[in-house]
Formats: structure tokens, C-alpha cells, sequence
């Protein structure tokens, strides 16, 4: 029954993009296609995904790119029809990385590219660097994203670091991985599911597509799942505390909106309406929102939705039109180079740590923005001290 | 009683409030009227908006006069914000007396010279309060008339503030059409509500915890060694809670006075409140505990900087009494026991002493301030009038004649 309407490729690439189809192939059972695709031999032998493919030839001998994103890129532009001819009648291409390494910042943008060439609408999941992974990784990660952005249709970004808030204080390097594993799993599980298996109200691929193209940019996911009879104030509680979506305050801001709702049959219809309800009322009045349920008989008892949003441009670009709704996605040009160039920048390369300083500085000051600051030894008082002295509010569901 | 009424208006960050009190034989005070509303265009004690807060003044002012059934022309008008600040100054004369003796002249000589701070062109002194005498440096004369000596000096308190925010304060109540007789500091007029001479002598610290503005006040041996405000107030607390909990300021101030809490509360760590949708907020559950913890980083820090100043100025360790918290922020559940915990010595909740009327208003801490000043005024009316300098003050910025 699955995918029989659209064809899906869960592609990942590099080191990363691969634990990420290992660790999903091992718990779900009806998963879409999947292709992992490396430079290292070695990776691509332990991660148990049946297609692979391996790039980079003699450029890296089967041995990984050591870091660097240059021969990531010249291994998957050598490969560049091998990769395009495994994207042939592909609808859906999800193009999942880790970026700050050499496959996954190098080559990744290379897939999107040849997989859109091929016909598919791509959508790129990526992951950033923790911070302490260090500013190499974090500059190589950015130069990544900027690449990805102009080669996929859609990028979802996950920060690792968002996830700090989410692993306790004492908790592993490990622990916060698996997490960020997790999490990207889960999202594009129900991502999946909304496009590829039939539900209550139907989620078109073509749904997704328009939320893709006419707002184009960078979209955040985020999805919470419960049991139990509180499960919808859970869900909805643990959804706008999402560090993925910086708490929530990413759903004000979005222009296009896509709620997917999976359920057991013993979903209820109060349930389905108070989770429209009340993540409707924090969007905007004239947010372009689809709405997908499915109903899936592994999911007894649970309820798990999940949010796609397009994250709202922070500043205004400099050359940026919102993507006119006709893109041409199934013609594209065959040069990747000329594509990237003829797409304009969706948004300057305003990284998350522009951002994050912007909030501390014009946000937090709230009603206090336009006064003379309160300055105490150089301190200025009208910042929230909780903000100041790094106070982390629970706020994501400890209690579900 | 023959005197007439005295009107205290207090135009703050968070309300604009009028007071009407008259004094009674036993020397209570008795409050026959008040008019309040929410401010509006005022920020940590300055005015921002002229019209605004015009407009809520006169609001405030009608609303009093019709509750105690008098027409007000004159005020008493309560001062707070950053911009006071507090100097102690000394003076110095030479006694000249044949024998020594030091008579009412050399105090008044003294005073005079005590008062005399020079400050910047703009500051201005709002009062000045004498705290001891040196007789031959001999500190801590209480009252040296009659006293030998050869060099008198006087420690005086000087508590100054911005010129042009005093007058702007002062020009809202002149533009609603009343006439401004005295003025005083916040700290000082809640000191004066709540305080008892023990406390005092102790050595205490009042806190008057208000929406834009904290005022403090310190004595140590029944003198006033310490004035000061600091811009943390409420307002601060409140939009501490807009930005960690993402609520619109009507809800966060709702949540603030309902739930706040200055210290963690175990018991409700795990407890959801359910804000209701209203208007464009579709309505939303906060978890107690963020609200406690945003509370507490705020209410902490205030409490912090504030022992900092008393214990800089060697205040520390002489408030036998402890601290006094005043204001309406401390009707917040847990401030005490805050208080306690940074301060390291017993804390209560200043109640108005010897006031009678309205409950609401004499029955709690929100009110000291205006309460106090309604005690000033009886005080300085008996004494003949504003002080001189601030005499000064007001002439200075007369747009009318008295008692137009």
C-alpha cells in the first residue's frame, strides 16, 4: 500500500545522513525506499541499507573524504549520472545529512541537485554542527547549507544545539546524538506517512509541494508524540516548547504551515480539533496551511503530530522574491551550476547565530526597547535577568 | 478640624493614584478619599508621554474628588525613579561665642552649610535631611545646643534627582489643573508610613518595590543614612514573563499577580496554568515552574544589587530591624522569604500604621507611598511649608500662579 501513488527515496548522504537510514531501517518495517549513499566503503558496508552507492572512485578510494566538503563535491559531480540515473521516477526525494563533514557538506548539495534533475521534488534535511563540535566544522556546515539551499527545493534545518535544552545536564556526547537522531527519524517518519499512506483527510504530495514553492526558504519540523488521555495537551505543549521550533515562536512567524496528525483508529475527533485549534491560533491569519491525518494501526493508543513550517525571513533579502508558484521543477536546468545561479538566494546567509543575537538584543527588551536602559556596572537591567543569567525554562513536556 | 485635607498623588509607572487624607486629634490619619487607574505613559518613573499621562492624572484626580466629595487644588506629589540619588554632605562653622557655647544660631548656620551640595546644573536637591552633629569632631550629637565647642559640623543626607524628570512629573499635575505644594521621595513617604521609631533605632531598610522603580531607604541609630532607587521594578518582572513564556503583557500580568511567586515552589513544580484565549491570544498553559524560576532570576537580582549598595555604603550590618518591603510588588507570594535568604536577617511586609479608612488602601503595603505622603504633607504643613529647596524647585517651574 505504500508509496504506490508517489514514489519516495529516502536518500542519505555522508557519515551522518547514513546512521540516520541504519537507525530508522531497524524500527520501521514499511520505510520507503532507501539509498546511502558515501565516499567511504566502510560506512556504507556497516550501515545495512541494501542500495548504496558508493562515490568518489579513485578520488577517495572507498576511504572517505578526511573533512573535506572540495572532494566531497568533486566525488559526487563525477558520479553526477550515477546519482541521477538512482532518482529516475522518483516523486519525493528526502535528502538527509549531517553537514560540517566532507560527504555530507560536499556532496549533499550534488544529490539535490541531480536528484531535482531527475524530476523529484527534493527536500534536504540537514543537521548542524553542535557548538562545540568546534568553529571548523560550524563554517563548514554554513557553506554547506548555503550550497544546499540553492540546490534542494527545501531545506529543513535541524541545529543540534537546539537539543542542548533537551539531554539533561550530566548527559553524554552520545546521548545528545542520539537524540538529534531521533528526532530527525521521527520527523521524517511522519513526513513520510502524510505523503504516502491514505488517511482521514488526505495530505497531498502536492500539498507539500505548494508549501515548498510558494514559500519556499528553509522550513523547521518538529513532532511530539503521547498516550494517554491528556495526549493532545501534551502533544500541542510539547510542540510549542520545541527547541526545533526555538519554542514555539517559529509558528507566529511561518507563512506556510503543514500540520500532520497520525493516530491509532481509536483516534478522537475532540482530539483532532483541539490540536488544530490551538496550533491554528498561534499562526497567522493568512498562513498557507495544509492539513494531513492518517491513521496507521501501529499507532494504537498514540497520537503524534508533527509540524512543518517555513521559518520566516529574518531581515529583508537582498534579491529575494517569494519563489513564484510555477517553478519549474520538473524542467530544471541540466546544469546544477547554472540552476544555483538562476535561483536567486531565498535569504541572505544570515546563519542561526546572527539570529539568536538579534532576539537577545531587540526582543528581550520587550516594552523596555525604546527607554533609557537601566545600566547597573555596565549591565543593562532591562534585558530578563533569566535571559541573562542563563535560566533554562522546562517548558518542553517533563511532564508527559 | 479646621485644617483642610491634605491630597497625596503619586503618578507611577504602573498606576496613578490620589489620596485624600485628613489628620485626626490622636495624630492618625484618617484617608476620606482616593481615585486611582492604571498609568499609562510612564516608564520606570519618567514620563514619556506628556498627554497620556495627563490624561490618566486627571482621571485619578476626578475619580477622588468625587469619592470624598471635595474639590482638589493643591496635591502632594509622590517622586520615585532612577534619577534619585543621595549624597551625605558636611558642613562646618566656627564657634565664635566668647564662651563656646553653641547657641540656635550656629545650628542654623550649620544647616545652612550642610545643605549647601554642589551638584551639577542638572540636579536638583529634593530634600535634605540633617543625621548628626560633630562638636569638636565629636560624632553622633543628636542636639548640640547648649554644647562647648569650638567647631560644629553637620551631616546632612542629600537626596537629589534629575531636574528636568522632577519637573516633568510636576508639569503633568500643574497641566491637570491642580497646584503642586510639596513634593517627596517615594522611598522616604513609604519609610514614613510603615516605619516605627524601634525599627529606626535599630536600624532598618525600607523597600518600596513599585511597577517602575524600587526606592530604598536605610536608617542606622534613628538617622537616614541611605536613599536610593534603582529602575527594576514590577514592569520588569512582567515583561521578564512576555519574553520567557511568550504571552501578550495583559496575560503576563494577570499570571504575575494570580501564580507569581519570587521563590521556586516545590509542591507546584509540576503545575500547568491554562491562560484563556482572549482577543488575538488564542489562550496557552504555562508550567508554574518557568514562571517561578522567571520571577526569581529578577526578584533575586534586585534584591542583590540592592544589599550591594547598602553593604558599599556600610549599611549592611546595622539594620538590626532587618527590612521593611512596601509596595505593591510586595503583595508577590515568597518575597519575604527571599528577601530573607539574600539579606541574611528578618524581613516583614510593611503595614501603614495609624491609618484608618478604606482597607484596600490602609490595609496592605501597595499604598505606603502616597499614605506616607499624606503623613509628610501634615508634617511640613506644621512645619510651615515645603522645604526651601524645594521651595525652589517649584518656583522654579511655576507655568501658573499658586493656587490658581
Amino acid at each position: 500500500m505504500v508509496g504506490d501513488r508517489y514514489q519516495v527515496l529516502l536518500a542519505g548522504v555522508g557519515g551522518a545522513g547514513c546512521n540516520t537510514l541504519a537507525g530508522l531501517r531497524a524500527a520501521w518495517t514499511d520505510s520507503p525506499e532507501m539509498l546511502a549513499i558515501h565516499t567511504s566503503q566502510v560506512v556504507l558496508s556497516g550501515c545495512g541499507v541494501e542500495r548504496q552507492l558508493a562515490i568518489g572512485g579513485t578520488l577517495t578510494h572507498g576511504l572517505g573524504t578526511g573533512g573535506d566538503p572540495e572532494i566531497g563535491l568533486r566525488a559526487a559531480e563525477t558520479a553526477q549520472e550515477e546519482i541521477r540515473a538512482r532518482f529516475d521516477g522518483v516523486d519525493l526525494a528526502i535528502v538527509v545529512a549531517g553537514l560540517g563533514g566532507g560527504t555530507g557538506s560536499g556532496a549533499a548539495p550534488r544529490v539535490c541537485a541531480a536528484a531535482r534533475d531527475a524530476g523529484a521534488l527534493v527536500l534536504a534535511v540537514a543537521t548542524l554542527p553542535f557548538f562545540f563540535e568546534g568553529s571548523k566544522r560550524r563554517m563548514r556546515a554554513e557553506e554547506g547549507l548555503k550550497h544546499l539551499r540553492q540546490s534542494a527545493d527545501a531545506v529543513v534545518v535541524f541545529p543540534n544545539q537546539r537539543v542542548i535544552e533537551w539531554v539533561d545536564e550530566g548527559a553524554q556526547v552520545e546521548t545528545a546524538f542520539r537524540m538529534i537522531d531521533h528526532l530527525v527519524g521521527g520527523a521524517l517518519r511522519t513526513l513520510w506517512k502524510l505523503v504516502a499512506e491514505p488517511g482521514l483527510l488526505k495530505l497531498d504530495f502536492a500539498d507539500l509541494r505548494q508549501l515548498v514553492q510558494q514559500t519556499g526558504g528553509t522550513l523547521a519540523l518538529a513532532s511530539a508524540e503521547a498516550s494517554g488521555p491528556e495526549r493532545a495537551a501534551t502533544v500541542i505543549e510539547e510542540l510549542l516548547g520545541s527547541p526545533m521550533l526555538d519554542h514555539g515562536s517559529l509558528l507566529p512567524a511561518a507563512r506556510g504551515l503543514l500540520i500532520g496528525i497520525s493516530g491509532g483508529s481509536d483516534l478522537k475527533l475532540t482530539e483532532l480539533q483541539k490540536v488544530m485549534g490551538e496550533l491554528t491560533a498561534q499562526a497567522r491569519p493568512d498562513v498557507h496551511l495544509h492539513v494531513g491525518t492518517a491513521l496507521d494501526a501501529a499507532m494504537e493508543g498514540r497520537l503524534c503530530v508533527s509540524l512543518l513550517l517555513t521559518e520566516a525571513e529574518e531581515r529583508v533579502p537582498d534579491a529575494v522574491a517569494p519563489e513564484p508558484a510555477a517553478l519549474p521543477a520538473e524542467t530544471p536546468p541540466a546544469d546544477g551550476a547554472e540552476e544555483a545561479a538562476a535561483k536567486p538566494a531565498r535569504r541572505g546567509r544570515s546563519g542561526r547565530a546572527v539570529q539568536a543575537e538579534l532576539t537577545l538584543d531587540s526582543i528581550s527588551k520587550g516594552r523596555f526597547r525604546d527607554v533609557q536602559p537601566t545600566l547597573h556596572d555596565g549591565v543593562d537591567l532591562d534585558v530578563p535577568t533569566f535571559v541573562r543569567r542563563g535560566v533554562r525554562l522546562s517548558r518542553v513536556g517533563s511532564g508527559a | 478640624m479646621a485644617s483642610p485635607p491634605i491630597v497625596a498623588l503619586e503618578i507611577g509607572t504602573s498606576k496613578v493614584c490620589a489620596l485624600i487624607g485628613e489628620d485626626r486629634e490622636d495624630g492618625s490619619l484618617m484617608v476620606i478619599g482616593t481615585g486611582e487607574c492604571p498609568s499609562a505613559g510612564v516608564r520606570k518613573g519618567e514620563v514619556i508621554d506628556f498627554t497620556m499621562a495627563l490624561e490618566r492624572c486627571k482621571e485619578a484626580i476626578g475619580k477622588a474628588e468625587e469619592e470624598g466629595q471635595v474639590t482638589i487644588r493643591q496635591v502632594h506629589l509622590v517622586l520615585s525613579g532612577s534619577h534619585i540619588r543621595s549624597d551625605v554632605n558636611r558642613g562646618t562653622v566656627h564657634i565664635t561665642n566668647e564662651d563656646r557655647e553653641i547657641t540656635g544660631l550656629d545650628i542654623r548656620a550649620v544647616g545652612e552649610a550642610a545643605r549647601h551640595l554642589h551638584l551639577p546644573p542638572e540636579r536638583e536637591i529634593l530634600h535634605s535631611i540633617s543625621q548628626h552633629y560633630y562638636v569638636d569632631q565629636q560624632p553622633g550629637v543628636m542636639d548640640p545646643e547648649g554644647m562647648e565647642g569650638t567647631q560644629l559640623a553637620l551631616d546632612t543626607l542629600i537626596i537629589h534627582g534629575g531636574a528636568s524628570v522632577m519637573r516633568n512629573v510636576i508639569r503633568v499635575a500643574r497641566t491637570a489643573m491642580v497646584d503642586v505644594q510639596d513634593a517627596a521621595f517615594g522611598g522616604l513617604c513609604s519609610a514614613l508610613a510603615v516605619l516605627t521609631r524601634e525599627q529606626k533605632a535599630a536600624g532598618v531598610a525600607v523597600i518600596d518595590l513599585g511597577g517602575g522603580t524600587t526606592d530604598y531607604l536605610g536608617y542606622a541609630n534613628q538617622i537616614m543614612a541611605r536613599a536610593a532607587s534603582t529602575g527594576v521594578g514590577g514592569d520588569h518582572v512582567s515583561n521578564d514573563i512576555v519574553v520567557g513564556l511568550r504571552l501578550p503583557m495583559k496575560q503576563a500580568e494577570q499570571l504575575k499577580v494570580q501564580h507569581g511567586s519570587a521563590v521556586p515552589v516545590p509542591a507546584q513544580r509540576n503545575h500547568t496554568v491554562s491562560l484563556p484565549a482572549d482577543g488575538t491570544f488564542p489562550g496557552r498553559t504555562v508550567k508554574l515552574a518557568d514562571l517561578h524560576a522567571i520571577v526569581n532570576a529578577r526578584m533575586d537580582e534586585l534584591f542583590k544589587i540592592i544589599r550591594a549598595d547598602l553593604e558599599a555604603n556600610d549599611m549592611l550590618y546595622h539594620l538590626g530591624a532587618g527590612v521593611v518591603l512596601t509596595g505593591g510588588g510586595a503583595q508577590m507570594s515568597g518575597v519575604v522569604e527571599l528577601a530573607e535568604k539574600v539579606f541574611n536577617m528578618p524581613c516583614t511586609i510593611g503595614q501603614p500604621r495609624a491609618v484608618s479608612g478604606l482597607s484596600q488602601i490602609t490595609g496592605g503595603p501597595a499604598y505606603a507611598a502616597p499614605l506616607g505622603m499624606l503623613r509628610y504633607g501634615i508634617m511640613t504643613r506644621e512645619r510651615g511649608g515645603a522645604a526651601p529647596s524645594l521651595k525652589d524647585l517649584l518656583r522654579k517651574i511655576f507655568t501658573r500662579k499658586e493656587g490658581a
